[in-house]
């Protein structure tokens, strides 16, 4: 989760320094979003700016906080591991280890199978480096920043795209960027605001379709960041964002306690031996 | 395998969603040319790249530069390839600002390869004080710039007409089809004939606009062919070394289940 948080902002510290126009406007738009906040919005930006407007020595300050932040995600990543260790990790089946027998070593068995799909990922990836670089990125950020022009819409790149949306639908400067930081900090929230017993989606009928409801709820977010706020995009963004939060905030509270979830099996290798004889995959 | 089929479909609908953004602004379609770089195998035709510098040279660099651009690119691999001899007599063509010497003065020179291509106009003020107030913009990275630029850049340069009856042009304007707003400030800057090809080609406006759109294609990816080949190559080996990896898994993975 912080990881992830980290990994948002190094990369929106890449894309300003290329210093575009759809940099430099970007910028100046989540810096701005520093403002919202009560009493100390103003230092803060001037701060974070340099100056009183994005600049060089924002660009400047930008440089080094690129270069700074994958250290901070290197060490919060040593923590990643210290967790996996120490209290243990999930698994698809949501229950306890039971025994040596409900676990294989991580060498060779997941450096195995997760070198395969690194490799597949890196295929799919340079599909996008050879081939199509420019396919996901905008055209105006070809252009000089120039802080005179405006584009005519500034959007983020994709993967900031659905919180960008839920940022543009609430027509207050404050209430959208506490519901854009909402958005992403509910994330931390999840483990108690879950109230199911059951750890895996698997033997959760109900939830299982709420989560692909709410995959594709994010991806219109996605879409609807990339189109102009305006008219029928505008609303959709709103019932949107509105059942972003409802996820969160009354399906996943109330779906735990009426849920009548599958019988879980007896341990881990019950399941995956029971699996292997019926023929499906683990 | 399930994650390798999802990120397959998920693949196959970002390779497809460009498709829909081929418009211009106005949401007018933009004309479409087979260009000899499209496409994972693409390449540039030389002879199209050397005939759109020629016209790049003898037409648009009356007011537009291309800075990001040095003469001793000219002949880089994979752009027009001129033999470096004419690269020098190229750059040797403008003079440069140099200096200071050793009183202090600038001088000028004639252009060297290792120069950028040398504007016409000193900065942004004189190109608005000569062009009605309209800012030529530099041209290195046009076709990136845009949205399907090639296609655009194309499309403007063949899309000049009569004003409709009904289109109110502002002073010095011209209509352009595909242009955002339709009012383009760039008189038409081509016409048939306007320049004769060394190599014999039938000069036409149409061919001009296709010569200039590769030859500006390769100034905004210079290194478009090293990058289709390199990246037929990675291919290949990543698919070979997953195909690899596959069989590795399945093995260790045996024994367990």
């Amino acid at each position: 989760m912080v990881i992830y948080l980290l990994m948002m902002a190094a990369a929106f510290f890449g894309y300003v320094i290329v210093w575009g126009q759809m940099s430099f406007w970007g910028a100046t738009v989540i810096t701005n979003l520093f403002g919202a906040i009560p009493v100390v919005g103003d230092h803060l930006l001037s701060l974070l700016w340099g100056g009183f407007s994005v600049d060089n020595p924002t660009l400047n300050r930008f440089f080094s906080l690129h270069y700074l932040v994958p250290f901070l995600i290197f060490g919060v990543v040593a923590l990643h591991i210290w967790a996996l260790h120490v209290p243990g990790n999930n698994n698809p089946t949501g229950i306890e280890v039971k025994g040596p027998q409900d676990t294989v070593m991580f060498h060779p068995y997941y450096t195995a199978k997760d070198t395969f799909a690194v490799v597949v990922f890196m295929l799919f990836f340079a599909i996008f480096v050879f081939y199509m670089p420019n396919a996901l990125g905008e055209p105006d950020n070809y252009i000089e920043a120039n802080r005179l022009i405006t584009p005519p819409h500034i959007v983020p790149e994709w993967y900031l795209l659905p919180f960008y949306a839920i940022l543009r639908s609430i027509p207050d400067k404050l209430l959208g960027v506490a519901a854009m930081g909402v958005a992403i900090f509910v994330l931390f929230l999840v483990p108690w605001l879950d109230t199911s017993k059951v750890r895996s989606a698997r033997f959760r009928p109900l939830y299982k379709q709420f989560f692909w409801i709410f995959l594709v709820d994010a991806i219109i977010l996605g879409y609807i960041g990339a189109k102009p706020a305006e008219g029928m995009y505008l609303l959709v963004g709103r019932l949107a964002t509105a059942y972003y939060f409802i996820h969160f905030f009354v399906i996943l509270p109330v779906l735990g306690l009426v849920e009548t979830p599958k019988p879980l099996p007896e341990s881990i290798s019950k399941s995956v031996l029971d699996n292997t004889a019926t023929g499906k995959p683990a | 395998m399930q994650i390798t089929l999802y990120s397959a479909l998920l693949a196959a609908g970002l390779v497809l969603l460009p498709a829909g953004a081929s418009r211009a602004a106005e949401g007018v379609d933009l004309k479409h040319v087979d260009w000899s770089f499209d496409g994972p195998f693409g390449k540039f035709d030389r002879a199209q790249l050397k005939r759109g510098f020629q016209v790049y040279r003898e037409v648009c660099a009356a007011c537009h530069s291309i800075k990001f651009v040095s003469y001793r690119n000219l002949s880089d691999a994979g752009g027009p390839e001129f033999t470096e001899a004419a690269v020098k007599t190229i750059a040797a063509e403008s003079n440069v600002t140099d200096g200071p010497d050793a009183d202090g003065e600038m001088f000028e020179r004639p252009a060297e390869p290792k120069d950028r291509v040398v504007k016409p106009f000193p900065n942004d003020n004189a190109a608005r004080a000569a062009n009605n107030g309209a800012m030529p913009p530099d041209l290195s990275l046009m076709t990136k710039a845009r949205k399907d630029g090639p296609n655009y850049l194309y499309s403007v340069l063949t899309g000049y007409d009569e004003a409709p009856a009904d289109v109110v042009m502002a002073d010095g304007m011209s209509f352009n089809h595909y242009f955002p707003g339709q009012q383009i400030a760039m008189p038409q800057p081509m016409s048939d004939e306007q320049v004769t090809y060394e190599d014999g080609t039938p000069a036409t406006l149409d061919q001009m606009a296709r010569d200039v759109t590769a030859f500006l294609t390769w100034t905004a990816e210079p290194k478009l062919e090293d990058r289709h080949r390199l990246g037929f190559k990675v291919m290949i080996f990543l698919t070979i070394f997953a195909g690899l990896l596959y069989a590795t898994y399945k093995r260790v993975w045996r024994d367990q289940h």
